[in-house]
């Protein structure tokens, strides 16, 4: 069997991985495809823990998770558009009005 | 029965009215608030008759009224104002109401006549004037009297300024409550002083008779020691003597004598009723009013004595020399009103109360009668008042120069007019209590009286140069009449300053046997044992070692000499101006005295000095206690908003609207926070 | 001309906040003990799924084979209805921009 903590250290390093993407990519779409990353890290250890206990809960719960990603991405395309239509360009650096 | 001390303060409130209505609903009113004026002060007047019959009938009055600070338990202070009448105030009253209700009469001829603008303003302030001096006149504490003082003092300045829009007028009204409030700086500090000495000894320690007054409790504990007296560590008599000369510093400023005189003459910018109201017999008397008021504290301390003895005898011989070289009507009233005020001063220091009461009433009757009369002429002359350009109004102005001339006797000191019984009085007093074997009044004394040769050659220059001779220019050919509103107060006063010396002839009652002497009994006996010039005198006696000596032939012979010294100057004084200016076309001969002459011209340059002293040494210590102030007191706090406004600036810049940015921060925060909870809670 | 690059000329000294991460939560996980994990014998993970979805009893299902689970019917409801408003909301999003495009 494998140890839990390699789960958990995989489910770590894909997040940590997706916190990269979002600390560095300029590109407005990679960002939203690194928030994809962490969400699915999440995933990761919520099935890893529903094994570890031997309840379902973790699952449905990953589960729920995609189905709001899926969501929230739809959501997050749309707002991209509009960041293009302002701004003119999808790069997040480019985006700096509400700033002092 | 209602008696006239329930009315007592309707004497101040009439005016008070009179001032608001002026204010308010003068624009209304036919004459701009005048017909209020007069029948306030008239009111006032018959009010103050009144108070007078009953205090003549051996009634006091000594309540405090209202309690504006009340203490509790013991050693507390309460602070409160209330009417103290006693003959002293029933005398000052009458002379107050009475002068500024003939002072209101002639404003009607002076100010409505002339068609001047602005009358409303002028009436209130007026009004004002009228209420604060009557309210100072009857105060029953010394905190309530400062406040009084210093309302007049602002009036003063409503006053002087009344024609702001002019350079001199502002100017001078600024001049003269910057000086009078140097002065009233140190009166201030001596009712705090008064306060914090006898709060211990007393619950109303303010009080200038009955119980728990601060004269009293000095008195005794000079003779005796009280219990609760707080001296800051002096011994009881230093003490009193500094409280007494730090009051002084008030009264030298507000009665105009030297050093703080210097705005007196400037006043004279104000309209000449003013002039009469108040720089001549009200306002100035209040400074004197209040030493005699606190007379019995003063008495304990011959140095404070000796101090407002010499003071005086200086300013009378110092303001007389100074008059001599005037060219303006009412510049040589203006120093004559310094120098006799002098004499006032001269009399209380050196032990001569009823002298100085004496002298304060008649003064106030001709040195009215004479603005007033210096009024009559100037609107003759179309508001010319150079006596150069004056002469020969004689004949075009009867009841005025013969009004003036019984002014300038009663001023000069003639017999029998008014001035000469109290002027001789004055000097008499200060003689013998010199002789008694007090040196500093000695030296007064004799300044005060070389004073008298003084003042009777100014007097009758200035009536001379203005009323006989031939008219020198246009406008004294064809002088601008006057009306009854004129001439009327002017015939009052006139009879007045003539008369009015009856009231207290020492020398004849010493001549004759007859007893003459009413303003002596008057003020020697009243409800208040402590308030009479009789307790006034055994204090001087025993305390401050004030004795009188008749050496040249006991008392009648000193009498005589003295007054034969006095009258014999004054008429020197009157014939060397006669034989100088008593002439067809009189000519200048100030340029006699040569150097001299500049010197008293420019007023011993005692303007000249004071402002060097406000500009050489005030103003420089304001730029550095400024600099003090913005750079260290400013400076530290900028400096703790400049230290906030810069953490704030870098903070700010974290706040960059690059989403990544946050999101650094964000997880950087996270980082040291789990590390914070692992390292505490054992993860790792 | 389109073949995969790697981004070169990225600013990569913010990620180190994401390597900092890392390795406090690998330091954290690496000493965790936990007791034997499993679920047991002859389990139906799809069936029981399906009754924790739906809020009723996994043993109606699943029989047996059931595997323990909360029940999450709200859950399933919101998130329809939550999943109904992304899409319009997008749709409405795109549908905005081009339509009122050059305004």
């Amino acid at each position: 069997m494998v140890a839990m903590q390699y789960y958990l250290l995989l489910s770590a390093a894909i997040f940590c991985i997706g916190v990269f993407g979002v600390l560095t990519r300029r590109n407005a779409l990679i960002f939203l495809m690194s928030v994809e990353l962490m969400l699915n890290a999440a995933n990761i250890n919520l099935v890893a823990f529903s094994f570890q206990y031997g309840n379902l809960t973790g699952q449905v719960f990953a589960l729920f998770v995609m189905a709001l990603a899926a969501a929230e991405v739809a959501v997050g395309l749309g707002i991209i558009m509009v960041l293009f239509r302002n701004f003119a360009d999808v790069d997040v650096t480019k985006a700096t009005t509400m700033r002092w | 029965m209602v008696g006239a001390f329930d009315f007592a303060p309707a004497i101040a409130l009439l005016p008070f009215a009179s001032f608001l209505i002026a204010l308010f609903a003068g624009k209304r009113m036919p004459k701009g608030g005048a017909l209020a004026g007069i029948a306030a002060t008239a009111g006032s007047l018959l009010l103050s008759a009144w108070v007078a019959l009953t205090v003549a009938g051996g009634g006091t009055y000594n309540e405090p009224l209202y309690t504006w600070v009340s203490g509790h338990g013991s050693g507390a202070l309460s602070l409160h104002f209330g009417i103290l009448i006693d003959p002293l105030t029933a005398l000052m009253l009458l002379i107050v109401s009475l002068i500024a209700l003939l002072v209101h009469v002639f404003s009607l001829g002076y100010m409505n006549d002339e068609d001047e603008t602005g009358l409303p303003r002028y009436y209130a302030g007026l009004g004002l004037f009228t209420a604060s001096m009557l309210a100072f006149v009857y105060s029953d504490n010394i905190l309530m009297a400062f406040m009084f003082f210093e309302l007049v003092g602002l009036c003063s300045y409503l006053l002087i300024g009344f024609w702001f829009r002019e350079e001199g007028p502002s100017s001078a009204s600024k001049k003269a409550f910057l000086v009078t409030r140097f002065g009233d700086y140190f009166f201030l500090i001596g009712v705090v002083g008064i306060f914090a000495t006898f709060v211990g000894a007393s619950s109303m320690p303010g009080r200038f008779a009955g119980d728990g007054a601060f004269p009293e409790v000095a008195a005794a504990a000079l003779d005796g020691g009280v219990s609760g007296l707080n001296t800051f560590g002096f011994a009881p008599e230093t003490w009193f003597t500094i409280l007494g000369l730090l009051v002084l510093g008030g009264v030298i400023g507000k009665s105009a004598q030297f050093p703080l005189h210097t705005w007196l003459p400037d006043a004279m910018e104000g309209p000449t009723p003013v002039s009469a109201l108040i720089h001549a017999a009200t306002m100035v008397a209040a400074g004197v009013y209040l030493v005699a008021r606190m007379y019995g504290f003063y008495a304990l301390s011959p140095t404070a004595l000796a101090i407002i003895a010499l003071i005086g005898g200086f300013t009378a011989l110092f303001a007389a020399t100074m008059g001599v070289v005037k060219q303006e009507l009412k510049q040589v009233l203006a120093y004559s009103t310094i120098s006799q005020y002098g004499y006032m001063m001269l009399a209380l220091g050196s032990g001569g109360y009823v002298a100085a009461v004496f002298h304060l009433t008649t003064h106030a009757v001709f040195k009215a009668l004479l603005f007033l009369g210096a009024g009559s002429v100037i609107i003759a002359m179309h508001h010319n008042e150079n006596m150069w350009d004056m002469g020969g109004l004689k004949e075009k102005m009867p009841v005025t120069y013969w009004t003036f001339l019984s002014g300038s006797l009663a001023l000069a000191g003639i017999v029998p007019f008014a001035g000469f019984w109290s002027k001789d009085e004055v000097l008499f007093e200060s003689l013998i209590h010199g002789l008694g074997g007090n040196p500093a009044f000695m030296v007064a004394w004799a300044m005060g009286l070389l004073a008298v040769f003084f003042t009777g050659f100014y007097t009758f220059r200035m009536v001379f140069l203005t009323f006989h001779g031939e008219p020198r220019t246009e406008t004294a050919r064809n002088p601008h009449g006057v009306r009854w509103n004129v001439k009327y107060p002017l015939i009052v006063l006139g009879v007045l300053a003539a008369t009015i010396g009856l009231i207290n002839m020492a020398p004849l009652e010493k001549l004759s046997g007859i007893h003459l002497t009413f303003l002596h009994d008057w003020l020697a006996h009243g409800g208040i044992e402590a308030t009479t010039s009789e307790a006034y005198g055994t204090l001087l006696h025993d305390v401050a070692g004030v004795t009188a000596a008749y050496p040249l032939g006991g008392e009648t012979g000193t009498m005589l000499v003295s007054a034969g010294l006095s009258l014999g100057l004054a008429l020197a004084g009157v014939l060397v101006a006669k034989s100088l200016y008593d002439v067809r076309d009189p000519v200048e001969h100030t340029d006699r005295l040569g150097s001299v002459k500049t010197l008293l011209m420019h007023n011993y340059y005692q303007d000249e000095y004071q402002v060097w002293l406000a500009t050489g040494v005030t103003a420089p210590l304001a730029r550095v206690a400024d600099k003090f102030d913005q750079g260290v007191v400013d400076g530290i706090v900028n400096g703790i908003s400049s230290v906030s406004l810069f953490v704030g600036g870098g903070m700010r810049r974290l706040q960059s609207a690059v989403v990544s940015t946050n999101a650094t921060v964000l997880t950087t925060g996270l980082v040291l926070l789990l590390l914070a909870f692992g390292l505490l809670g054992g993860w790792f | 001309m389109t073949r995969p690059r790697l981004k070169r000329g990225i600013d990569w000294r913010p990620g180190l906040a994401a390597l900092a991460l890392f390795a406090v939560m690998a330091a954290a996980f690496i000493n965790v003990q936990f007791p034997a994990p499993g679920y047991g014998e002859n389990i139906s993970f799809v069936a029981s799924i399906g009754a924790a979805l739906f809020g009723i009893d996994a043993a109606a299902v699943a029989g047996d084979g059931a595997i323990p689970a909360e029940g999450f019917l709200g859950a399933l409801i919101i998130l329809a209805v939550l999943l109904d408003a992304a899409l319009d909301g997008s749709l409405m999003l795109a549908k905005r921009d081009e339509s009122g495009g050059e305004e």
